[in-house]
């Protein structure tokens, strides 16, 4: 990130990114419920033509090496620190924002006929909210400072909130928003305490003096001043990049922070597929990227992102396999596949992770929507077990839904085989600070991501089988219906979108290849350097090997749910019900985070409110204090009582007393 | 024969300006013929505009009036300032008044001419100037307070302002002769009574004439113990002038108050042993203390609000108190401008909706017990939802809870007294803080906690009051969240004074 390269145009563009969502909230917010339906929906939808069309124009501006940075007006100014509201639009903003506002654009013209059934009301409420989570998810990832891209981060996490817990009256969904807030907050902490380690270590949260200060650091020198005094810049850059770690596990749902996200399912299904599975979720992602050249200083951090990110994939790919649920399944399977995104940008394959984001935004959402066009059809159920056959019934939904299968299982030669394959062979093959010191980190994220890999292929070809395949095995499977072009239209775009981009991530030795790992290069320069990347020669057998992974297991899938295989899955739960109930039971681990720390947080709560609250606090301090008060001012009233002679002796004893010590003191 | 320069006129087109609009206002009014007065209080906001533009156009000018007067920044700021509280103030005033139908041009002709003297006084860099800028602005309040004239508490809360004001005056008067017995002032070119403070350094005359003219400028800012007229008189005015009161005598007072330190610092550096930053210290820890402790028991919100005054009085003197060390000097007046101009708006505010919901009894001079009760706001946030979210807004800033302009306004003031190294005053000043959360919580609790009782009259709509709480809504939260802009403007206008 060149920041003296930065060319200071283009101001209102970038602002009109944020802006334009922002003004369609506020304009729904407050006049929606009396616009009507059809203007509401123009409204929502007419402002992310426009900032799309904004988002477009910018990006090709790129293409000639431009980074395009609005240098914002000061913000605030705290003792030396001075914060600024300041946009940055370089290729990885740019693609990010491409994609915010691309797919946002498309969940928001799907959204218009899926919440038809929504009254007034709610359906202004609906695009209000969804117009906020994007100015919010924009300024995120516009933001040229940490500041910024934290109010961003607690703009999602509301809006999230918000969506999640949409239909608020009933309880269990309300809670559920509860839930993703509080693990969310958890996060936070984490991002905090980041946050303000860098500042202590840096003095500024700007990304651009940030990485131009990072260049200048030797990882063994130790820090001279601040808090930090006396530490190395590893040590000191470590602690930070993993509070911000700690922040996208709760933000991009991992080990152990993801609980949050497969009940967060509660929500409306475009905001599944928006937020929770394209965007929002995408942002702790996007966060490691865009520090990536801190992250580099610090090899440890780098593990962990690496390891964590690798046993969330393989976790949460082994609680999908008996999942029921049509959306709990994408659910983990995005949990799954962010773990791969965080794969990448933690072993220093940074364009690979951001390539599967893409990708995955496309294929994923196509997925959600695909499931919310089915719940249409099927009439809000959502058991997968009382499919069956609806192939027949709703041929478009099918269609895209079996492409963008293909393409998360990793099927040649469709986008996700690409970004994957990218992801696995930069792992296995990474030759950088963090493989120096820790070898093992590399191969065992490997390891790990294939066997992902091979059980994502087996679950999504799985709920494809048991969705679309074979014979309906409820009435209103047989009974189910096409939903409208509004509906299907987006689904086509988008996994249209998911083969397409498989252009961006064609490999070195084939035609033109590796667009996307050129394109990106500017932004992850200085990181690749700090961490002392080195390019790997490519191999063929990796990609014959997940090829292989993805067409065994994916065939098992099939054959197991729609083919000559029936019987084994039955005889495998009548074998080990035991095995079977804990992974139906998501391995229990809401349990486990019950026993051990939500309990015992209530009880300890519970004795320090009898104790804290309502003896100390409330009895000693509050209305201890008030009492005093009470009494002081009752000592003091006979001072004010009205009578003017009073006041008027009150100020002469005063002015007496002043002079009195001013003569005996300052005068001689 | 001393001249006047086109700098001179230019310094002085603001309080003109203010002049001007209050002559006006009089004038119409004397040929009025029909009962119409809705173009008064638009008049009155377009000369405050004028005016407030006009300081601004005006810029640093530096010295005027051979140096009788300074149009700098810091003059300017006020200037804007006030101003700004007299449009608000008229916006309510006009509903306030209209409610009652007591409307006349007096008031807004009135509030004009007081708010001329405010600007004079937030110029002025001579104690004679000063006395003149403080009379015009007080002769004006005085009749302002008893402008319900009919009523006993209104004609009993101008009477006791205005004996209790004369004898602060006499203060100011004598402690200005006596300071002039010590420097000798006269004749010389650029020689003010300020500028020679230090001329008398090492009198004891120069020591006990500035204590009396503190004396007398703690009784215009409420600073304890020269507060006890605060209560009696912000209960007893009619809600709008106590609003205007409360924000614009405030802000005025204290710009002299500043400059009067700042020359007393520099005169007395030496000589007098700090025993002046020990006496604002002292005055300091007294009004933040006492103000908080006496607005917790209070029923009546009106009574609150006027401790609550007091409170905030003590606040802005730890600004006086940090800018005392000339290195910390324009943070602390930074400090100071930004909490004058947050306080104006939020102070107003409350004061407006609370005007809104006052019981106003069955007629002219009638005087409801508990008018202002706390009571009468239970369950406001049913029956006037934007009303009680407005007020909300106002306590919270009040209170200093971010994100308001209260709390980036406590922040500046407290960070520049431990800059100043006053850690005790700090310390009291955040624990009075916590304390003032809880009567102003008390009302948030009122309106949005209880129920209402039964047939509680809905209170004034008017469209006036509506714009004018809009604004100050807007300006509390914008001030709060993206402080930077009027706190840059605050910081060049703070490095200006010399």
């Amino acid at each position: 990130m060149d920041h003296s390269a930065a060319i200071h145009v283009a101001q209102p563009l970038l602002w009109a990114l944020i802006f334009l969502p922002a003004v369609g909230a506020l304009v729904n917010g407050f006049l929606g419920r009396r616009l009507g339906k059809g203007n509401v929906a123009l409204i929502g939808i007419g402002v992310m033509v426009a900032a799309f069309l904004a988002a477009v124009f910018a990006y090709t501006r790129l293409f000639h090496g431009e980074v395009l940075h609005a240098a914002g007006d000061p913000w605030f100014q705290v003792g030396g620190l001075s914060i600024r509201f300041g946009l940055l639009f370089d290729r990885l903003s740019g693609t990010l924002s491409l994609v915010v506002t691309g797919v946002g654009l498309l969940i928001h013209v799907y959204s218009s006929s899926y919440m038809e059934h929504e009254d007034d009301f709610g359906y202004a409420r609906f695009f209000t909210y969804l117009n906020l989570f994007v100015a919010a998810m924009m300024t995120l990832v516009l933001g040229d400072s940490l500041a910024l891209t934290f109010m961003g981060w607690e703009g999602v996490g509301l809006a999230s909130y918000l969506l999640i817990g949409f239909w608020y009256t009933d309880q269990q969904k309300a809670w559920c928003g509860r839930k993703a807030f509080i693990a969310n907050r958890v996060g936070d902490f984490g991002f905090l305490i980041g946050f303000f380690a860098v500042l202590s270590i840096f003095g500024t949260a700007d990304y651009g003096q940030l990485a131009s200060m990072a260049a200048r650091l030797q990882g063994g020198a130790l820090l001279a001043t601040g808090p930090f005094a006396g530490w190395t810049v590893t040590g000191a850059v470590t602690l930070a990049t993993l509070g911000f770690f700690v922040g996208c596990t709760g933000k991009s749902a991992q080990l152990p922070l993801y609980v949050w996200l497969p009940d967060a399912m509660a929500g409306p299904t475009p905001v599944s597929a928006l937020i929770h599975a394209a965007t929002m979720v995408t942002a702790g992602v996007y966060l490691v990227a865009r520090t990536s050249f801190l992250f580099a200083l610090a090899p440890a951090s780098m593990a962990v992102v690496t390891t964590v990110g690798a046993a969330t994939a393989l976790f949460s790919a082994l609680i999908a396999f008996a999942q029921t649920d049509i959306k709990k399944v994408l659910a983990y399977s995005t949990v799954s596949q962010l773990g791969f995104m965080f794969i990448g940008v933690g072993s220093g394959a940074y364009f690979a992770g951001v390539l599967h984001l893409v990708t995955h935004a496309f294929f994923k959402a196509s997925l959600f929507l695909g499931a919310g066009s089915v719940m249409h059809g099927m009439r809000d159920d959502t058991d997968i077990r009382n499919m069956g056959g609806l192939a027949k019934k709703m041929p478009q939904t099918a269609r895209t839904f079996l492409i963008s299968t293909i393409a998360i299982t990793g099927l040649l030669p469709l986008s996700g085989f690409f970004s994957k394959d990218a992801i696995l062979a930069g792992a296995l093959f990474a030759h950088n600070a963090m493989t120096e010191a820790y070898p093992w980190v590399g191969v065992t994220a490997y390891v790990l991501g294939t066997l992902a890999a091979a059980g994502t292929a087996f679950y999504m070809m799985r709920l494809y089988a048991l969705t679309f395949a074979g014979t309906p095995r409820t009435e209103a499977a047989a009974h189910a219906h096409e939903s409208s072009p509004l509906m299907w239209g987006p689904l086509w775009i988008l996994s249209a979108l998911a083969v397409v981009a498989l252009v961006l991530g064609l490999p070195g030795e084939w035609a033109g290849g590796e667009l996307f790992a050129r394109f990106t290069h500017p932004v992850f320069a200085q990181a690749i350097a700090t961490a002392h990347v080195e390019e790997h020669a490519a191999t063929a057998w990796p990609f014959v090997v997940a090829w292989l992974v993805a067409v065994v297991f994916g065939g098992l899938g099939w054959a197991m749910y729609a083919g000559s295989l029936k019987r084994i899955p039955i005889r495998f739960v009548e074998a080990v019900p035991a095995l079977y109930r804990f992974a139906l039971d998501k391995f229990r681990v809401d349990e486990l985070y019950e026993w051990l720390l939500v309990k015992p947080i209530q009880k300890v709560s519970h004795f320090l409110w009898k104790v804290g609250d309502a003896f100390l606090i409330d009895g000693l301090l509050v209305n201890g204090t008030a009492r005093a008060a009470n009494a002081f001012a009752r000592a003091f009233r006979t001072l004010q009582n009205g009578d003017v002679q009073r006041y008027a002796a009150v100020m002469a004893l005063a002015v007496a007393a002043i002079l009195w010590t001013a003569l005996g003191r300052g005068g001689h | 024969m001393p001249t006047v320069s086109a700098n001179d006129l230019l310094a002085l087109a603001p309080v003109a300006l203010l002049a001007l609009g209050g002559i006006a206002l009089l004038l119409t009014e004397v040929f009025l013929t029909t009962g119409r007065r809705g173009y008064q209080a638009g008049l009155t906001v377009a000369f405050a505009v004028a005016a407030g533009a006009a300081a601004l156009a005006a810029g640093n000018l530096g010295p005027v009036f051979r140096g009788q007067a300074t149009a700098d920044g810091f003059a300017a700021f006020v200037t804007v300032t006030v101003c700004g509280g007299l449009a608000l103030a008229a916006m309510v005033g006009a509903s306030w008044l209209g409610a009652r139908d007591a409307e006349r041009g007096e008031f807004y002709a009135l509030a004009l001419f007081a708010t001329a003297g405010m600007s004079l006084l937030a110029m002025a860099t001579d104690l004679l100037v000063a006395f003149i800028a403080i009379e015009v602005m007080s002769l004006s309040i005085y009749a302002l307070a008893a402008f319900m004239r009919r009523g006993r508490k209104p004609a009993e809360a101008a009477f006791k302002y205005f004996i209790l004001g004369a004898f602060s005056s006499a203060l100011l008067l004598y402690g200005t002769s006596l300071v002039y017995g010590a420097t000798g002032t006269g004749g010389r070119p650029g020689s003010t009574l300020l500028a020679d403070v230090a001329r008398g350094a090492g009198s004891p005359l120069l020591v006990a004439g500035l204590a009396l003219i503190l004396a007398g400028l703690a009784f215009k800012v409420g600073a304890v113990p020269f507060h006890v007229w605060t209560p009696d008189v912000y209960e007893g005015a009619p809600t709008p002038v106590t609003a205007f009161m409360a924000a614009g005598v405030k802000a005025a007072a204290f710009a002299l108050l500043a400059r009067v330190m700042m020359a007393t610092y520099a005169g007395t550096a030496g000589s007098a042993d700090g025993f002046f930053l020990q006496l604002i210290g002292t005055l300091a820890l007294l009004t933040m203390l006492v103000g908080n402790l006496f607005a917790v028991p209070q029923r009546s919100v009106k009574r609150m609000l006027a401790y609550s005054s007091i409170a905030h009085a003590g606040y802005l003197l730890l600004a006086v108190l940090a800018a005392g060390q000339p290195a910390l000097r324009a943070d602390a007046l930074s400090g100071l401008l930004f909490y004058l101009a947050s306080y104006t708006v939020a102070a107003i505010g409350a004061f407006a909706v609370l005007g809104a919901v006052e019981d106003r009894g069955t007629g002219p001079g009638a005087e409801p017990p508990g008018a202002c009760d706390v009571d009468r706001l239970a369950g406001l946030s049913r029956r006037r939802p934007l009303l009680a979210f407005a007020m909300a807004v106002f306590m919270l800033s009040l209170a200093g809870v971010p994100p308001t302009a209260g709390f980036v306004a406590k922040l500046l003031v407290f960070k520049s007294a431990i800059a100043a190294g006053s850690w005790a005053l700090a310390v009291a000043g955040i624990l009075t803080s916590a304390l003032g959360a809880y009567y102003y919580l008390r009302v948030v609790v009122f309106m949005y906690m209880r129920p209402a009782a039964e047939g509680e009259p809905e209170g004034i709509f008017s469209p006036l009051l509506s714009v004018a709480l809009l604004i100050a809504v807007v300006a509390v939260v914008v001030l709060g969240i993206g402080p930077e802009p009027l706190s840059g403007f605050a910081r060049a206008a703070a490095a200006m004074v010399r």
